[in-house]
């Protein structure tokens, strides 16, 4: 538990227990109830937006025929494969329709997200769940790297604030923060990977191997994997730097600290009991919020280190208004950040006993 | 004893001094993706489509058409090759009765599938059938078949047409045209869903590895290929999703790829950076042109029309492309030298076809009823007349500079055109809707000796309203004297001298009418990295996405340079 003096006032009888426990319950539910209308509602609005951006499938279908095959087709034969695929998108019937056969097949159907376009006959499902490991994997691993080291460095940062390497931390940290996480990646790719020729610079494994256990392919796998997360950890490990030490910062005028300090406890032991773990409780809630909104917006690195992951997927899908898998990518995305923020909120009562009082 | 010594220790220098260099000699072979020589190997960085499959080589997915992986450039084989004309490949020739109501195929015997088993008359009439019988599932070469029936004796294929058609024989030689299928493969496969997991066709390439993750493709020659004389150099063809310009810049640089399609704009550095990569200019076989909407006032007058052609100035278009060559003024009916046959030249001078002359344009527009007040064109009705121009941008600088040259000069005219960049499933949908005032389009489909793609598309079939979809050019271009021609240029020989009276009637009209005006001939960017292959030159009708590729990885030859 937080050592914050102000929770050991008095202790709760049986009561006062159960009455905690309860009002703990009923936050949890209407917390989960908060969450189901979240997701319900991202669905409805993900569902229409992406069919009202201006495209039609169809004829983008038959517009990159055209160009691939080098020809014109007859009017007959054109409307001949665009009855057919609109009959196995189902975009023939009302929108309302569409909308309820989709949750049909969503939720009773097994997760039936539909046909893709981007890899027809696959299933929606199906390109999701097989690139799913590869964001997940990436970009989920680098956010918690960046996470550690960002808050590591930033209580120290923090602890440290008037010294000249503090300072200078901060400058190097607000930079590298503010510069756009693609260009970090282009640096990356630039230097290390083509002028000292130090890791790879793309892809997610050597191109003549195929996925197996074997030391060759997982090696490959692992230094593939060092300059797309290298980039993720830079700049958002910049970002939890900053984020901590202002939490620390904070934390350091507290009337505890100084408290902890005149019992003559020592400088590393005020810093890991007194002031790290209060100033811990926000950086977790930045984790979650961060590791959702990695997931949106690492769509351009996955496609700079031509890692096949959700954004790679869904550029593609976006060139082909494939919104079956559009929508599938979006959905995976919101339903990571809320389910994430859901489980951040509901461990934030284990975690500090002023919010499950809150509660 | 020293004698002893000493032979012993120069034994053990020798010994040493050769087993380095055996290792440098061995190290001296350079290994690719994993263990194949690199001197043997070659490396096509393609840009693949959207619809990026790499795990399905089947071409009867409309949805899932894909030249990325090499497979249709070096595996599936046409039956004849068009490239400047037609080439027998697994078909030799084909013959009309006198109507033109009958062609006889004659197939090429001894061929055989990448997988051993013989190619015969058995797949190629089970590959008809197999057509017709899923023709309602949308896929591909089936549509030609309906109402024809056929017959087979020896090597030949008897098709019975349901109305004259001397142009029968250009779907099985025309770009992505109709190819017999493996019928030990295929039978009982679903076309919209079968994926030819082992690739199998006829070509000199046998599938090692497909990866989706990777985007990689990697092809070994086959021994046992039906025609040894035409037989590629390359041991083995790597084909693989080239990465953003930005960073392919780099694997040119180190010579990593041997082929591929790069924007212009850093062709210039790669060539520079490595001396061993050249440019591979040719020219694309499908003109670029400006649809006007016929519909939409005042490109309702084909006066109007003409004049905004006169406001074109298509030499500026191929300066300001910013590469020599790269961007040619064009004359149809043919890229290139105009064929006489179907070309009338006085129409052409006439109608000032291809002219820049703003000034006729301003003297035209002044005759047509568009009068100038208070420094702008108004139509009919007296309000000043703007236009929509759109465009995609693809990284060819051709693409979006005409629209601005098009603007600048019409403003000096007093019209208002306005350049819109669209991206491109935008564009997919609103250039067969009709929705728009000008667009610019490529035009693919003519063959040598028969520009029946210029015209055909402009027949009055194709005038739906604006908001449906349109097939031909989609500028809703009516004219009753032109469908009276196409109807007739339809079913007669294009080589009698009937048909080409007919062509020559209807470029008249065509000229007259503008219902599209002609922009320019195209270069195509592809760079070859002659460190490792040489064989390919500037001018041959290299598209890496068409079975020609199949006919031009014949010309490769080692290097040497290693």
């Amino acid at each position: 538990m937080t050592p914050n003096p102000s929770s050991r006032a008095a202790e709760p009888n049986a009561d006062q227990q159960r009455a905690a426990r309860r009002e703990v319950f009923q936050y949890a539910v209407r917390r989960f109830g908060v969450y189901l209308f979240t997701l319900w509602a991202a669905i409805t609005v993900a569902f229409f937006i992406f069919r009202l951006v201006p495209g039609d499938p169809m004829n983008i279908l038959l517009g990159n025929l055209t160009r691939a095959e080098g020809r014109q087709r007859d009017a007959a034969e054109q409307e001949v494969i665009i009855a057919r695929y609109r009959q196995i998108f189902g975009v023939d019937d009302p929108l309302p329709l569409q909308y309820l056969n989709y949750l049909r097949k969503a939720f009773l159907g097994g997760l039936d997200l539909g046909p893709s376009f981007v890899e027809y006959p696959a299933p929606t499902r199906d390109l999701v769940f097989r690139r799913m490991p590869w964001t997940i994997g990436i970009f989920t691993t680098s956010v918690l790297l960046a996470w550690f080291i960002g808050t590591g460095l930033g209580a120290l940062i923090g602890w440290l604030q008037r010294s000249q390497l503090s300072k200078l931390a901060v400058v190097i940290s607000t930079l590298l923060q503010i510069t756009p996480v693609y260009l970090v990646a282009l640096g990356l790719i630039i230097y290390v990977g083509y002028t000292w020729r130090i890791l790879p610079a793309g892809g997610p494994y050597a191109r003549h191997l195929q996925p197996e256990w074997t030391w060759e392919f997982i090696s490959s796998l692992l230094t593939h994997a060092i300059l797309p997360m290298l980039s993720n950890i830079i700049v958002i490990g910049a970002g939890f730097t900053l984020g901590m030490r202002a939490l620390m910062i904070s934390v350091l005028g507290e009337d505890y600290l100084t408290f902890a300090r005149a019992k003559g406890l020592s400088p590393f032991t005020v810093l890991k009991d007194y002031a790290f773990r209060n100033a811990l409780i926000p950086q977790v809630t930045a984790l979650a919020i961060i590791v959702g909104a990695t997931l949106n917006g690492t769509f351009i690195i996955e496609v700079l280190f031509q890692l096949p992951g959700l954004g790679t997927l869904f550029v593609q899908a976006m060139g082909l208004r494939d919104f079956n898998t559009m929508q599938a990518v979006v959905l995976f995305s919101i339903f990571a950040v809320l389910t994430l923020t859901l489980i951040v909120d509901l461990a934030l009562p284990l975690l500090d006993p002023r919010i499950r009082r809150l509660a | 004893m020293f004698y002893a010594k000493r032979v012993l220790l120069i034994s053990v220098l020798a010994l040493a001094l050769v087993s380095v260099l055996s290792l440098a000699v061995a190290q001296d072979e350079e290994l690719v993706f994993g263990d194949l020589p690199r001197s043997e190997t070659f490396i096509v960085a393609s840009q693949a489509p959207h619809n990026d499959v790499w795990d399905s080589f089947n071409y009867y997915q409309a949805g899932t058409y894909n030249n990325a992986t090499g497979y249709a450039n070096v595996v599936h084989e046409p039956a004849f090759i068009t490239a400047n004309g037609f080439y027998p490949w697994l078909a030799q020739s084909w013959e009309y009765n006198e109507d033109g109501t009958e062609m006889t195929l004659v197939i090429t015997e001894g061929a055989n599938w990448n997988d051993g088993a013989p190619l015969t008359m058995d797949d190629w009439l089970f590959t008809l059938q197999y057509n017709k019988d899923h023709a309602d599932k949308g896929i591909s070469w089936s549509g030609f078949l309906a109402n024809v029936e056929w017959s087979a004796e020896g090597s030949s294929i008897t098709f019975t047409l349901p109305d004259t058609n001397w142009r029968f024989h250009y779907n099985f030689g025309g770009l992505g045209t109709f190819s017999p299928i493996p019928k030990h493969v295929w039978e009982g496969q679903d076309p919209t869903t079968f994926k030819n997991p082992n690739a199998v066709h006829s070509g000199p390439y046998r599938l090692v590895s497909s990866n989706p993750d990777t985007r990689t493709t990697i092809w070994e020659r086959r021994d046992d290929y039906w025609d040894p004389d035409r037989l590629p150099a390359p041991k083995y063809q790597v084909w693989l999703k080239r990465p953003e310009a930005d960073v392919a810049v780099f694997e040119w640089e180190e010579g990593n790829f041997d082929l591929g399609r790069m924007p212009f704009s850093v062709m210039t550095r790669i060539m520079s950076s490595n001396p061993h990569i050249k440019p591979l200019v040719h020219q694309d076989p499908c003109p670029r042109a400006l649809i006007f909407n016929t519909l939409n006032p005042p490109l309702d007058d084909k006066l109007f029309r003409r004049a905004l052609g006169l406001l074109l100035n298509r030499q500026a278009v191929a300066n300001l492309a910013n590469v020599p060559g790269y961007v040619t003024p064009v004359l149809w009916p043919n890229l290139g030298e105009p064929d006489e046959r179907y070309y009338d030249a006085a129409a052409a001078e006439e109608f000032q076809v291809t002219t820049f002359d703003p000034e006729a344009a301003a003297a035209l527009l002044d005759e047509a009823g568009y009068p100038l007040v208070d420094g702008a064109r108004v139509n009919k009705d007296g309000e000043p007349i703007s236009l929509d121009a759109l465009y995609i941008d693809i990284g060819n600088p051709a693409w979006t500079v005409w629209s601005w040259l098009l603007a600048e000069q019409a403003e000096l005219v007093g019209i208002e055109i306005n350049p819109r960049l669209l991206d491109i499933p935008t564009f997919f949908t609103q250039l067969p809707n009709g929705e728009f005032d000008i667009v610019f389009r490529w035009f693919c489909g003519n063959l040598p000796g028969d520009p029946v793609q210029m015209f055909d598309g402009l027949h009055s079939d194709n005038a739906v309203p604006i908001g449906e979809r349109a097939g031909g050019v989609p500028g809703r271009y009516s004219n009753p004297d032109m469908d009276a021609l196409i109807e007739q240029i339809r079913t007669a020989d294009p080589a009698s001298e009937e048909a080409q009276s007919l062509f020559r009637q209807a470029y008249r009209i065509w000229a007259e009418d503008a219902p599209y005006v002609t922009l320019f001939g195209e270069n195509e960017g592809v760079v070859f990295n002659s460190q490792y292959w040489t064989g390919l030159a500037v001018g041959q009708p290299w598209v890496h996405w068409t079975p020609a590729a199949r006919q031009i990885i014949d010309f490769l030859e080692p290097a040497g340079d290693m």
